[in-house]
């Protein structure tokens, strides 16, 4: 090799550059520049080393595309997967975590805290009740009803297109229907609510409600003015002055 | 100088043709490119088989690599070398030194001379064509033992070393794409195919030794 002309420092470094630049491999892709390509070919005509190596490869190469025809590469999917498996199994396992704790969340919101509220509204519900039936023993004195134990309640939205209304089944033994509005941010301290029927005939009203510290309004209506059908229900807002309507509803009524 | 005798791999068409042998076996001191001149030019015909034995598989290899062809490989060979031990006979060569560079310039010329015949009769590929077009002369290099030898260097892999593999040898896919493919470095990807290319050339060199001793 060395009486070739080229010292062997000057081909050593060719040697490295390559090893470095890949010019077997970039040979055998025909990707070398057309001046590099001589030169390299000028080169391993004088070194067996690399034209041993070039031949290898090429072998290689050649025996390596045989092969991945044949299928005995076909692990390349799997390999990907594997591959991928590193992060995707992380994401997933992320994911996974995430959807466990929102199950979470939404279990305990479900189970706790709405047993919870609906239980407060039912008390609430209830001194509402006792607290009207303590006024009419007032007024009335005449002491004829108790607090109901498990009065019914709707609650009530305001009435938006495309949302179901909502519905209540009275039993005959319910004499008092409790409905339980959320308003939202209003500047009224007092409310007066108004039921209507079907045909627009003013059924009953209430009047002086005030928002609990729920921010809601809770209205108690005797259930015999309430039979079976449809009734649109008013919420005027009427301290402070002027009055206004601060929201309409509709609730159905269904009786066994 | 001397030059150390190695483990020469040689296209398997010119092995079957029988005119190349395969030099495997303990070192031996060969003489230099000077020494061969000298002798050819005062005479000693062993020089000549010497200097053949020494070059023939460069020659074909970059003619078949040109040519695409077993048979104008040959030929490309046949004619490169009549020229060059013409020229040492008759002393034109001016370098006995550079004598690799003038074997070369003698194949390229002989090439250019085979396109320019194949031009004037209308059926030619062109040495930039045959430049462009994806190494087709490969299965000319493919053989029963490459392919055992492949086969052990494939079994030796890991999924994803095979999947590294595929994807450069069969696909073609650069280095970084590999890498990015398989979520790892391009350092890695050039380590897992620099040592299968080591396993298999060990493979492929034990299988020539046992089928020299088997012959």
């Amino acid at each position: 090799m060395s009486d070739t002309g080229m010292s062997a420092d000057s081909l050593h470094l060719l040697h490295s550059k390559i090893e470095s630049e890949e010019f077997v491999e970039r040979y055998l892709r025909n990707q070398l520049a057309p001046e590099e390509c001589q030169a390299f070919e000028e080169h391993f005509f004088e070194c067996d080393e690399c034209f041993e190596k070039l031949q290898a490869a090429e072998r290689f190469a050649a025996g390596m595309r045989d092969a991945a025809k044949r299928g005995l590469l076909e692990t390349q999917a799997q390999a990907q997967v594997t591959a991928g498996a590193g992060w995707l199994s992380w994401a997933f396992a992320a994911t996974a975590c995430v959807a466990l704790i929102l199950a979470g969340l939404t279990a305990w919101a479900y189970f706790g805290q709405l047993p919870r509220l609906r239980g407060e509204l039912r008390q609430t519900a209830a001194q509402l009740e006792k607290q009207e039936q303590s006024r009419i023993q007032t007024q009335q004195a005449a002491p004829t009803e108790q607090a109901e134990a498990n009065v019914p309640l709707v609650m009530l939205q305001a009435s938006r297109a495309g949302e179901e209304t909502a519905a209540i089944i009275l039993k005959p033994d319910d004499n008092r229907l409790v409905l339980w509005i959320e308003p939202g941010p209003s500047r009224y301290r007092d409310f007066r609510l108004d039921v209507f029927s079907s045909e627009n005939h003013l059924l009953t009203s209430v009047d002086h409600l005030a928002l609990s510290g729920y921010g809601a309004l809770a209205a108690s209506l005797p259930t015999k003015q309430l039979p079976a059908g449809d009734f649109r229900i008013t919420l005027t807002g009427q301290d402070p002055p002027p009055a206004a309507l601060a929201g309409e509803y509709h609730l159905k009524v269904r009786r066994p | 100088m001397a030059r150390e005798a190695r483990c020469t791999i040689v296209p398997p068409s010119s092995k079957q043709a029988g005119t190349i042998p395969v030099r495997v076996g303990p070192k031996v001191l060969a003489p230099s490119d000077t020494d061969l001149v000298v002798k050819i030019q005062t005479g000693q015909a062993d020089s000549e088989a010497v200097l053949y034995q020494r070059y023939s598989a460069k020659v074909y290899y970059l003619a078949l690599r040109n040519t695409k062809s077993p048979q104008d490989a040959e030929d490309v060979r046949a004619e490169t070398f009549l020229r060059v031990l013409q020229a040492i006979r008759s002393n034109r060569i001016q370098s006995a030194a550079a004598l690799p560079g003038f074997i070369l310039g003698v194949t390229r010329n002989v090439l250019r001379e085979l396109y320019a015949r194949r031009l004037q009769t209308g059926n030619v590929i062109s040495p930039e064509e045959s430049e462009l077009a994806a190494p087709s002369h490969e299965r000319l290099f493919l053989d029963q033992e490459i392919q055992q030898a492949v086969d052990r260097t494939i079994a030796r892999l890991k999924p994803r070393e095979r999947a590294v593999l595929r994807m450069h040898f069969y696909d073609e896919l650069p280095t970084e794409e590999i890498a990015r493919r398989t979520a790892i470095a391009p350092e890695r990807v050039r380590l897992v195919k620099s040592r299968a290319l080591k396993h298999f050339r060990e493979i492929h060199c034990r299988l020539k030794l046992t089928r020299g001793k088997n012959v």
